[in-house]
C-alpha cells in the first residue's frame, strides 16, 4: 500500500532529476533522493477535537528541528506526528542510530516532551518510542483500524495521570537496623563478641549471610506494603524494572512503581505516600514521587 | 518551605532514567512501517544509564533545556547549540561506555574499575 506510493514518488523524482542534470550526476542524485524521503513519527493519539484545539496555541519542538508537529486525523481520532527523514529513521538507519546512546537519549527526551505537553491538556494514549509510518495514509489507516481499542484507552485514562514512586534504601542503615530488630542476629553478635578469634570469624560469616537474607526480606515486606497502601488510592499499579546495583544520590533503588491516579484523588495519594515515607524513614528508606507522567505504563490495550 | 516538612523527595525534573525507562520500554506498542527491533534494548538501557549520570550532571550546571525550556520551535537554534555542547561533553563518556561494554560476556561493566579513572579524576560513572 503506502510503500508503492512512496516507491513511485521516488522513481518519478529520480527521473526528473536525471533529465535535469544528466547522467554524470546520477549517483549523487540517488543518494539525495533517498535522504529526502520522509516518514511520519507518531507520538500519541487522542480525540481529534481535543487535539485540534491545542494546535492553536504554542507547541513543543518536534523530534527534529526541521519539522513541526502536525495532526494526522481520522474521523474521531487524531495522531500527533512530525515528519522525519528516513536517512535517520529508515529501518536500517534507525537500528544503527539506536546503538548511539546519546542520539537515542536525546530523541527519547524530545518524545517525552511532546507527549507530556498533550497529556497535560487532553486524554492521550502515549506510544512507545519509534512508531514510524512511511505515509500519512498509514497513520490514518491505523487510526481507523484500531479505533475501538484506542478510544477505550483514551476513556480509561481520562482524568488520570501516572505517578512514579521510587523506593530507595540506605543499605548500611538498613543492615544496622536489621541487627537491632532481629533477636537471632543480636544473639549471634553477642556470641561473636565473646568467642575466640577463630570461632568469631565463622560466626561473622554466618551473621553476614543472615543479615543479607533478613534485609532482603524486610525490603520485600516494605515494598509490598507501599504497593498495597498506594493501590488503595489509585486506579492501577505497575512495577518498573530495577537494574541490579541501581544507585542514586538517594541510595540503592529497592523498587519502582507506577500508579495511575485520578487527578481528583491526587491529594489522598500524596498524603498516603507521605505517611509511608515517614513511617519507613527510620529504617533507612526514602520515597521519591515523580510525575505527573503521561500514562505510559497504563497505555496497553488490556 | 513546605518541601522541607515533606518526607517525600519530589524530583522535579524527574531523573532521566525514569524518563527513558518509560519512553523506550512502555507506552502503547503500535507496529508502524518501520520495524524497530528492541532486542538490544537492555544494552542500550545500560549505556544510557551510564550516560544519564553525566546528563544529570549537565543538568545541574544548567544544560537543562529539555525540561525547563518551553522550547517553542523558535528556540530550536539555541537548543541545537546546547545540544552540540552536550554531545561534546558526552563524547568522552561514551567512549568509556563503549570500552566497558565491549566484551560480550563480561561481568557487569561497572565493576571494571581498573583504568576507569577519568582524566579529571572525578565524576565516576555508576
Amino acid at each position: 500500500m503506502a510503500t508503492f506510493e512512496r516507491g513511485d514518488e521516488r522513481r518519478e523524482e529520480t527521473e526528473n532529476r536525471k533529465q535535469m542534470s544528466g547522467h554524470k550526476q546520477k549517483r549523487k542524485d540517488e543518494t539525495e533522493s533517498q535522504t529526502n524521503e520522509q516518514g511520519f513519527y507518531v507520538y500519541c493519539v487522542g480525540a481529534r477535537a481535543a487535539l485540534e484545539s491545542l494546535f492553536d496555541a504554542a507547541l513543543p519542538a518536534a523530534m527534529e528541528a526541521d519539522a513541526r508537529l502536525e495532526l494526522i486525523a481520522d474521523d474521531a481520532l487524531a495522531a500527533v506526528c512530525s515528519a522525519v527523514s528516513l536517512a535517520d529513521y529508515g529501518e536500517e538507519a534507525l537500528q544503527a542510530r539506536l546503538h548511539d546512546a546519546t542520539w537515542t537519549a536525546l530523541r527519547a527526551l524530545r518524545h517525552e516532551r511532546v507527549v507530556e505537553h498533550f497529556a497535560r491538556r487532553a486524554s492521550v494514549v502515549p506510544l512507545r518510542f519509534g512508531t514510524i509510518y512511511l505515509a500519512r495514509g498509514g497513520v490514518e489507516q491505523m487510526l481507523a483500524e484500531r479505533r475501538a481499542e484506542l478510544q477505550g484507552i483514551i476513556e480509561r485514562l481520562r482524568g488520570r495521570e501516572e505517578w512514579g514512586v521510587n523506593v530507595y534504601c540506605d543499605r548500611a542503615k538498613l543492615l544496622t537496623q536489621i541487627v537491632l530488630l532481629s533477636p537471632r542476629l543480636r544473639e549471634l553478635s553477642e556470641q561473636a563478641a565473646r568467642a575466640t578469634p577463630g570461632q568469631s570469624y565463622l560466626l561473622q560469616k554466618k551473621i553476614e549471610a543472615l543479615r543479607a537474607d533478613e534485609t532482603r526480606a524486610a525490603a520485600r515486606r516494605t515494598s509490598n506494603e507501599i504497593e498495597r497502601e498506594l493501590a488503595r488510592v489509585s486506579a492501577g499499579v505497575a512495577r518498573l524494572r530495577v537494574l541490579k546495583d541501581e544507585a542514586s544520590e538517594h541510595g540503592d533503588a529497592v523498587v519502582k512503581f507506577a500508579f495511575l491516579v485520578a487527578r481528583a484523588r491526587f491529594d489522598d495519594f500524596r498524603a498516603a505516600a507521605e505517611r509511608l515515607a515517614e513511617a519507613h524513614a527510620p529504617a533507612g528508606y526514602k520515597l521519591e514521587l515523580t510525575g505527573p507522567w503521561p500514562a505510559y505504563n497504563f497505555a496497553g490495550g488490556g | 518551605m513546605s518541601s522541607e516538612r515533606s518526607s517525600l523527595i519530589t524530583a522535579r525534573p524527574p531523573g532521566l532514567v525514569d524518563v527513558l525507562d518509560r519512553i523506550l520500554d512502555k507506552g502503547l506498542v503500535i507496529a508502524g512501517d518501520i520495524k524497530v527491533s528492541l532486542a538490544n534494548v537492555e544494552l542500550l538501557t545500560l549505556q544510557i544509564r551510564l550516560l544519564v549520570c553525566s546528563i544529570d550532571k549537565a543538568e545541574q550546571i544548567g544544560l537543562n533545556w529539555w525540561r525547563y525550556d518551553t522550547n517553542l520551535t523558535t528556540r530550536a537554534e539555541r537548543a541545537e547549540a546546547e545540544n552540540v555542547e552536550l554531545r561534546e561533553r558526552l563524547a568522552e563518556l561514551e567512549r568509556e561506555v563503549r570500552q566497558l561494554t565491549a566484551p560480550p560476556a563480561a561481568p557487569a561493566p561497572r565493576k571494571a574499575r581498573k583504568g576507569g579513572a577519568s582524566k579529571k579524576g572525578r565524576g565516576r560513572i555508576g
